[in-house]
């Protein structure tokens, strides 16, 4: 009853909604310290010791290197963290995984696209000792590795190509993607990605690279129609720009802010519209289907040529018409052909330079209103329902004296990446280690606070982030120690005693195999087969898709098969609708991006199975590699079914695997003579291989 | 024993998982209830086991269908007195103050139970014994979308799962050879879209999303072999796959192969048993008849018989939506086709599960994602009702339901839920309920916070209308 009266009823129903009705009296205890935390640290009365309380909030300082007993066995600095770890645990590393499969994982990991042989093939004849390295700078190097990497980024950026809500309208935000791929082809330091994305806009002089980087925040889903409130449904775009902002940077669900202050952590609802009253100044208008924010014009380079070339026709045309009027005089300008035809050309260039006009995107960016909006707290979330009025600034646990507070996006960017925030950089390099191990060190890749998950390797993860910014923000260089360290080089071979003892691989005891996510999957399906198209950027293209199926959900629009090269792009540029995404991306786990998603679930079901048997695009692609087969390898089973296994696997098979496949073959002869569907047969086997689903 | 969906035993495979897993520290505090739970797999004896959803997507009109208003005909024509405004924003598409509108449907009461209803359900009144219409429903926004996601989630976001996503994750499925929860659509080419995320797994797993079913040769996406691969073609490849798969897994050890083998021999099983199922042809004609269906159709009809299908499958939760209930701008005409093609298999469904002894433990829930405004939007000649969030009617049937109920009132203009509120949380906890899992027990960890369908919001079981 004493909590009772310390807390209010509404704190103790969230409360309870945590932990459920059947709180033992040891889960009070702990839930009436984590409140009581909470109230010591709410900005009244915030004590820097309390905040330093909690890992996360404290700045990290890069620690100093254990030291350990196999010290040979390690490649550089992470291996120390790890190694250690393993070592008072009693546990030995893997051995290092055979040159094929670190090939196969490097490749995939960093390009999203499998080896080819050749590639393979001058990897194993590599004598140097650092041929890995070697490998690894190559991969870096390619248009593929930025796109395999803007993918990721698109999940958290929620990137996609439709408004979302039942309207769900095409929009043109395509060439922020292409910024993102180039911005990490040219390695930007995370820093700069930071301010262009959440401030390009507001930068002196922005140019209009940094105005289209500033469309990260216009990925938020925008209802049109003649039912939203046009107000509420802006406050609900600033919701999710505040919630977003929360989950990459700052490692924190902020979300509950909204309506009540954080339970566990430091985070009062005024600190959350503090951070809304930052992003709450974006330009936005209209009414019904036209409610929108500011957009930009963005013609390609081709289209601003040919703009230029217009305009100076139009101007030629106007001048010869004018000059033709005023000497021929009135009478005689409406019989002289000459006149007729400039008349005609001023006409026709006209028309071509709004058709111009109208095909050049525009572009959804930020904007800011010359005059901020007021904020003010709503009270329990709801708009209508106003509470004190708040200055933008950042949450008080960051302690940053009011006189220095950000006072709009662009401070507030350059704030988060002044390299003493304790979470940002802690919060990046935890990503880049979930996308070399499948899980980041902190398993909660967007809550860092109270009741996220703890570091498995605390002092590897601050090691990274001092790395990071020591480094200038150089995300790529964290990659590289992480991918090359002895760690990610170990075999994912689990003995059953391992997987007893540590069955989530935290200590990392050997490396994860987890399925490949679902565009690797199609991509090097269609790479299989030579059909890959490597493009790199351009607006969204349709590929094979079922017939009717937004008809028959009722969705507006009509998707309209691409031709061409077009139907075989990298799946990163197919048109991601967020209320019905093209169906092979959802059934494999693609989320539809009407949030950000700091993480993918990984299924395994028949429903995926169907995809890689039957989807037209693998038949397509099992039948085009079957012929790929019959015309690289000119005879003999033996050899074609080395090739398939080189080209699927970056390996040849074993003895008993081609005894195995030899059989299939005289299997599907004794029912055809027909070499091209035999092959197709097999070819559609090695696409549905486990092995061929994993990163090794 | 239940047989499952591979992996889709989640929650008692999480349990299994968690103990593996839970070390020491907080994971011990859960430590008892996981042990009980792990051998009921319900938190609590369940009276359903499985669900059939009919949603009437648009939403159908409480005033026209089973909550008669004598005191709003009365007084139709009349402006809308102020006093029901208070506290709300603007309708959804109605602007300015409109009129009150009563209904020009004939209600009589039905059965032994008297349960009152329109004569736009004449089949539906003759098994009205059989359900416990709740006539205090209440719901948090106006708009489609938001709606029926608060109607399916608990919240108007998309990204929050869905009923048939936490009845997949709590109690996971009956069948090895069917997903836990099957979407079946239907309804009229005007409705308004459905959305990926109204059958979305959200932040569970998406082994826990709903797999729609399209009408059509192909029930299940990409379920027929490429032509020149025939069954026996398609057994000597999966035989191959699975002899590399195994022969994978005694090198590496890696337990998610056997899933993986598991997955590609129930879609191998699919193949046929998706097909067999969906085709009504080989239902008796005495059965089409009384559902109206007709083999090869899109229909509500349809959708009905093959609900009690896979009911009988052991499918956990099927969610229908028929569409065309949006009806805005000609009440009479809209509304008339609506039942026309819904009333007749509703009732059948009701009927057919009850001979069949399904009824007991499935339940059957009916109703849109809010109601509509006994004001009146005036379309030129014709007029149309607006959506209504703030009081409306669903029922329920079978499962554990109190047959023959009438619960909570709406006010006297059909207006505002004043009696035995039930807000859409509510049916929730007590949907929940009815499958043996508390609503506040029944969670999911997601980023540092422990997410339930009912949030962090007060939620009651409605003990009223349980049997």
């Amino acid at each position: 009853m004493i909590v009772q009266a310390i807390f209010s009823a509404q704190d103790l129903r969230v409360a309870r909604g945590m932990c459920g009705p059947r709180v033992t009296l040891s889960t009070m205890k702990r839930l009436i310290l984590v409140l009581a935390g909470t109230l010591l640290i709410s900005p009244e009365c915030m004590s820097g010791e309390v905040q330093q309380g909690h890992w996360a909030f404290a700045v990290p300082r890069r620690p100093s290197l254990p030291r350990v007993k196999d010290a040979g066995w390690t490649r550089n600095a992470v291996d120390s963290f790890i190694l250690d770890r393993l070592e008072q645990e009693g546990l030995q590393p893997a051995p290092e995984a055979s040159r094929q499969t670190l090939i196969r994982r490097v490749t995939l990991d960093l390009t999203g696209l499998p080896a080819s042989p050749e590639a393979v093939d001058a990897f194993l004849s590599d004598p140097r000792e650092d041929a890995f390295e070697h490998l690894v700078s190559g991969l870096m190097a390619t248009h593929a590795y930025a796109e395999r990497r803007a993918q990721d980024w698109l999940d958290l950026a929620r990137y996609a190509d439709s408004n979302g809500f039942a309207d769900d309208q095409k929009r043109d935000i395509w060439p922020y993607r292409e910024w993102v791929i180039e911005a990490i082809r040219r390695n930007m330091p995370f820093d700069e990605f930071t301010i262009e994305q959440l401030a390009g806009d507001m930068l002196p002089n922005a140019t209009l690279e940094q105005r289209l980087a500033s469309s990260f925040h216009r990925n938020s889903p925008q209802a049109k129609g003649n039912t939203y409130p046009v107000e509420e449904y802006r406050i609900k775009g600033v919701v999710d720009r505040v919630n977003t902002t929360g989950s990459i940077w700052l490692g924190l669900t902020v979300a509950c802010a909204q309506c009540h202050d954080h339970k566990f952590d430091p985070f009062s609802q005024r600190d959350y519209y503090s951070l809304f009253a930052l992003f709450n100044n974006v330009i936005h208008g209209g009414e019904a289907f036209a409610q929108d924010g500011p957009s930009m014009q963005m013609p390609s380079h081709g289209q601003l040529l040919r703009q230029a070339e217009l305009a100076r026709w139009v101007v030629t045309c106007q001048e010869q018409v004018q000059a033709r009027e005023v000497s021929l005089g009135a009478a005689d300008a409406g019989r002289d052909a000459d006149l007729r035809q400039w008349k005609e050309s001023l006409a026709a260039a006209l028309k071509a330079r709004d058709e111009l006009g109208r095909s050049i995107p525009a572009v959804p960016v930020m904007q800011e209103l010359a005059k901020p909006r007021e904020t003010f707290i709503h009270v329990r979330g709801n708009f209508l329902h106003r509470g004190a009025q708040v200055a933008p600034g950042v949450p008080a646990m960051f302690q940053v004296p009011a006189g220095v507070q950000p006072g709009n996006r662009l401070e507030f960017a350059r704030w988060l990446v002044n390299g003493r925030n304790p979470l940002v950089a802690r919060v990046v390099v935890n990503r880049v280690w979930q996308s070399c191990f499948s899980h980041g060190l902190v398993r909660t890749p967007a809550d860092f606070g109270l009741k996220g998950s703890p570091p498995s390797h605390p002092e590897l993860l601050d090691w990274l982030a001092c790395e990071c910014v020591a480094s200038g923000w150089n995300v790529r260089h964290i990659h590289r120690l992480i991918v090359t360290s002895a760690t990610y080089r170990q075999s994912s071979r689990a003995d059953p005693a391992l997987l007893q003892r540590d069955p989530l691989n935290s200590l990392l005891a050997r490396a994860p195999r987890p399925r490949l996510p679902a565009e690797q999957i199609r991509d090097q399906a269609l790479a299989f087969a030579g059909l890959l198209v490597m493009d790199v950027g351009g607006e969204s293209v349709f590929p094979i898709h079922p017939a009717n199926y937004w008809e028959e959900r009722a969705l507006p629009g009509k998707w309209t098969t691409g031709s061409g090269g077009d139907r075989y792009r990298r799946s990163l540029y197919t048109y991601w609708r967020r209320m019905a995404l093209h169906p092979t991306m959802e059934i494999l786990d693609a989320p539809g991006r009407a949030v950000c998603t700091v993480r993918r679930t990984v299924s395994n079901v028949p429903t995926q199975a169907l995809v890689t048997l039957n989807d037209p695009t693998f038949v397509e692609a099992a039948d085009a590699f079957g012929q790929r087969l019959l015309r690289e390898v000119p005879a003999g089973d033996r050899p074609r079914l080395d090739q398939a296994f080189r080209i699927a696997l970056s390996r040849t098979p074993d003895p008993d695997e081609r005894s195995r496949f030899l059989a299939f073959l005289r299997q599907q002869r004794e029912r055809t003579r027909d070499e091209t569907a035999v092959w197709r047969s097999a070819a559609a086997v090695m696409l549905n291989l486990d092995e061929t689903l994993c990163r090794p | 024993m239940n047989r499952v969906w591979p992996h889709s035993d989640s929650l008692a495979q999480s349990r299994r998982t968690f103990l593996q897993r839970s070390a020491a520290g907080l994971g011990s505090i859960a430590l008892g209830s996981l042990l009980q739970a792990r051998g009921a797999q319900t938190h609590f004896s369940a009276r359903a086991r499985r669900v059939i959803f009919l949603f009437m997507a648009g939403g159908p009109s409480h005033v026209d269908l089973f909550d008669p208003k004598p005191v709003l005909n009365q007084h139709d024509g009349k402006t809308i007195p102020k006093e029901l405004l208070k506290d709300h924003q603007q309708f959804a598409l109605i602007r300015g103050t409109p009129s009150l509108k009563g209904s020009t449907y004939k209600f009589a009461r039905h059965g032994k139970s008297g349960i009152e209803m329109s004569e736009l359900m004449p089949h539906l009144a003759g098994v009205a014994d059989e359900l416990t219409v709740i006539r205090s429903m209440k719901t948090d926004t106006n708009i489609h979308d938001p709606a029926v996601n608060m109607m399916n989630c608990g919240s108007v976001m998309f990204d929050h799962p869905t009923l048939g996503a936490w009845a997949s994750y709590g109690l996971g499925s009956e069948n090895e050879n069917l997903p836990a929860y099957i979407v079946l659509t239907s309804g009229s080419d005007d409705g308004q879209p459905l959305l990926q995320s109204f059958w979305g797994n959200g932040f569970l797993d998406s082994r826990h999303q709903g797999v729609p079913f399209r009408n059509g040769v192909d029930p299940v996406l990409h379920l027929t072999n490429p032509s020149g691969i025939g069954t026996e073609t398609r057994r000597q490849q999966l035989d191959l796959v699975r002899w590399m798969n195994q022969h994978q897994h005694d090198a590496l050890g890696d337990p998610e192969i056997v899933s993986r083998i598991a997955s590609y021999e129930m879609a191998f099983r699919m193949q046929s048993s998706v097909p067999e199922l969906t085709d009504l042809r080989n239902e008796p004609a005495s059965i089409l008849a009384l559902y109206g269906a007709e083999p090869g159709r899109m229909s509500f009809a349809n959708n009905c018989v093959l609900a009690r299908r896979l009911v009988e499958k052991g499918v956990r939760f099927i969610q229908l939506y028929d569409r065309g209930w949006d009806s805005h701008t000609d009440i009479h005409r809209e509304h008339a086709r609506q039942c026309a093609a819904a009333d007749r298999p509703t009732a059948a469904l009701l009927t057919d599960l009850k001979q069949r002894g399904l009824l007991d433990d499935t339940l059957v829930i009916w109703g849109g994602e809010f109601g509509r405004t006994p004001v009146a939007q005036v379309s030129g000649k014709t007029y149309g009702r607006d959506h209504h969030p703030h009081g409306f009617t669903m029922w329920l049937a079978g499962g554990g339901t109190s047959p023959g109920t009438t619960y909570g009132r709406t006010d006297d203009f059909g207006y505002h839920a004043t009696e035995g509120v039930v807000h859409v949380r509510d049916l929730h906890a007590t949907i929940l309920h009815l499958l043996g899992l508390d609503h506040e027990r029944l969670s999911v960890p997601v980023q540092g916070l422990d997410m339930r369908l009912t949030g962090v919001e007060q939620a009651h079981v409605v003990r009223a209308i349980l049997a």
